[in-house]
């Protein structure tokens, strides 16, 4: 038996590995990132903390159901919505966490969850979600999913490019979201075109996994620096 | 020549680096040295204050109030840590 036909015949085994690797990586990245906020105050930490945060939930989310089958219409219906909620929001707060210097006009706010920009994040993500779960599709996530990604790696890119000592943490961040970006595109011809093929499927998760690992060395790697850079 | 404007955070390390290079110090020493108006120099004070990073102990000599200002463990971690919050920021353009 080959790998694949092991991967379908197992395919629920997977589901739980896939959602259990990814929010334990996001709990990783969002202790650590949250270390560094309280730390800090700095809004762009606490936008990327929250991004994780709403990766990890979500993924938690599906960890729990990821057995669809056992569940009646309306708990599949309340499933969808939730997990695209989750997934909605973590992107919005990554994009956010690239320009929100360019938008945030008080610099400091009581609640990073729900201020008045951030409600505004909680309609756009619960309008997207309640429509996919109605017309059960995963489309127009997809399409934000994109979107987000695409103008997250166009920022991401400029800040590497900007960055006078080019860094390869910032390289590695840039490699990440190129990764989502083409993991969202695959998951979304996938759905389209292929109806859910599940070899594609584990390519998509096997890139999806490698994009939270990437963000996590990426953290790991600024962190072991600066213990050598204190330890001399 | 272009002078840079310093970020938010650049200018904490600098009041904070001030503060433990002096251990305790006078609030306007601390201002001259930290470049900023009497204006946002308060913001600062205020804001760390509030957050614990640093303590405003009084001190009554001869009738007379003095202020000293003084690192907390809390903004001592941040000093320390101060390197790898500017990467962290730096590297993913936050």
């Amino acid at each position: 038996m080959d790998i694949y036909s092991f991967l379908i015949n197992n395919k629920f085994v997977l589901e739980y590995f896939y959602a259990s690797i990814i929010s334990l990586i996001s709990l990783t990245i969002l202790i650590k990132t949250d270390k560094y906020f309280r730390l800090s105050l700095h809004n762009g930490l606490r936008y990327f903390r929250n991004a994780f945060l709403f990766y990890g939930l979500a993924f938690f989310w599906k960890f729990i159901l990821a057995d669809f089958t056992n569940l009646n219409i309306l708990s599949v219906f309340i499933s969808q919505f939730i997990f695209e909620y989750l997934l909605i929001m973590g992107g919005l707060f990554l994009l956010y966490s690239l320009i929100w210097k360019k938008l945030d006009i008080h610099k400091i706010t009581y609640s990073s969850l729900l201020n008045s920009r951030i409600i505004l994040f909680h309609i756009v993500a619960i309008i997207l979600a309640l429509i996919d779960s109605v017309l059960e599709s995963y489309k127009l996530l997809f399409f934000s999913q994109i979107l987000i990604f695409s103008l997250s790696l166009f920022l991401s890119f400029k800040n590497y490019k900007k960055n006078e000592k080019k860094s390869p943490i910032s390289k590695f961040y840039t490699i990440a979201l190129s990764l989502g970006l083409i993991a969202w595109i695959l998951n979304f011809f996938t759905a389209i075109f292929f109806h859910w093929n599940t070899l594609l499927l584990v390519d998509i998760g096997v890139l999806n996994i490698i994009f939270f690992i990437l963000v996590l060395f990426s953290i790991f790697k600024i962190t072991k620096l600066d213990i050598k850079n204190n330890g001399n | 020549m272009v002078i840079k404007k310093r970020e938010r955070l650049e200018i904490i390390k600098d009041i904070l680096t001030c503060i433990k290079e002096k251990k305790n110090i006078k609030p306007t020493r601390l201002l001259y040295s930290s470049n900023l108006s009497p204006q946002m120099f308060k913001e600062y004070v205020n804001e760390l204050t509030s957050k614990g990073f640093i303590l405003v102990n009084v001190d009554i000599h001869k009738g007379k109030e003095k202020k000293f200002m003084s690192l907390t463990q809390k903004g001592n971690s941040f000093l320390n840590e101060y390197k790898t919050i500017e990467n962290f920021i730096q590297n993913f353009g936050l």
